[in-house]
């Protein structure tokens, strides 16, 4: 069997442990013959089976916080998960009252109301760049979803 | 008699609507696998509860770009948490100290077997700590959910080559801090 593929084989076994039904199946087969007739291959098998059983102790311990959500309540959990929307809604038709409070502050001595003008829009136009800032994805939230 | 059964698919089909009880239904399956993902990830229950309830956040309010046709709820929701606990790690912080780790005592009953497989996965915890984030990942996906390769590099939204490299270089340095106190080797 050529160099490479015994480094490849050494590759597979670092990666995905000593046992062989994780590997890749195309590669599986001969994966398996040349790890059986090299020694160095052999012993790294030993290595890697010996961290694979860590690991599936590790995966079957039971986690402390797993009581966490009976503490705190399913209902609990979800009605917080639902919160911020209305939140962060309610805080940005404050911040666009406050806006719109500060514009007119500053614009009144400039241009004096007609008694025959319209109200300027103030809420709904001054509340959206805030919560476009708030819900805008990042990148990596734009590809994961 | 026929009976109809609320599957994670058809919850979040109604959670896409604003049904506020189906999410409520939909959080009771998804909250035990994220926690135990997010736990395992994160590697702090604080950060974990933390980053989980910022996913659950993200599925009631972007449930309407689930896609059935590209996988399940469960997988969906599972890339979410990772990428929760991704976007959090500048704030991870180590556990605790691998040393004291062997110091911390068994919370299960005395068989003496239980104790000592319970006391050698809080090792295997604290070796976990000393890993980045995306290599916690890998092996909490590959290991922990059983999760294929390619499962794991979608989830962390790279390559499978590039996740074979990340096992690798966190199952060697795994081994290499759990190596000093295996028998084997401890008796050396």
């Amino acid at each position: 069997m050529t160099e490479p593929f015994h480094n490849r084989v050494a590759e597979i076994i670092a990666a995905y442990g000593g046992d062989s039904s994780r590997w890749p199946d195309a590669e599986r087969e001969t994966a398996l013959h040349v790890a059986a007739t090299s020694p160095e291959l052999t012993a790294l098998m030993a290595g890697a089976r010996a961290l694979d059983a860590d690991l599936a102790g590790w995966a079957r311990a039971p986690l402390a916080t797993m009581d966490d959500a009976a503490g705190r309540g399913i209902a609990a959990v979800a009605r917080i998960a639902m919160r911020p929307a209305r939140s962060v809604a309610r805080w940005a038709t404050g911040a666009g009252l406050a806006a719109s409070l500060v514009g007119l502050v500053f614009l009144t001595p400039a241009r004096m109301p007609s008694p025959n003008a319209s109200p300027a829009p103030s809420t709904p136009v001054a509340a959206e760049p805030a919560f476009a800032q708030v819900f805008t994805p990042t990148l990596d939230e734009e590809q994961v979803l | 008699m026929l009976q109809l059964v609320d599957t994670p698919a058809t919850l979040m089909a109604r959670v896409a609507t604003g049904d506020a009880r189906a999410f409520t239904m939909l959080v009771g399956e998804l909250y035990g696998p994220g926690l135990r993902v997010a736990t395992r990830v994160a590697g702090d229950r604080g950060e974990a509860e933390d980053a989980l309830q910022t996913a659950l956040t993200r599925v009631w309010t972007e449930a309407a770009r689930f896609d059935p046709a590209k996988g399940t709820v469960g997988g969906w929701f599972r890339r979410i948490v990772v990428n929760a606990c991704l976007d959090r790690r500048r704030r991870l912080r180590l556990v605790a100290p691998l040393e004291a780790a062997a110091a911390v005592p068994s919370d299960l009953p005395d068989p003496f077997a239980s104790a000592a497989a319970n006391a050698r996965a809080r090792r295997v915890d604290a070796a976990m700590a000393h890993l980045n984030t995306r290599q916690r990942a890998a092996i909490t996906l590959f290991h922990g959910e059983g999760a294929t390769m390619a499962e794991v590099a979608a989830a962390l939204d790279t390559t499978p080559k590039a996740v074979e490299g990340l096992l690798a270089r966190a199952r060697i340095d795994l081994s290499r801090m759990l190596a000093s106190d295996r028998p084997e080797t401890r008796d050396r």
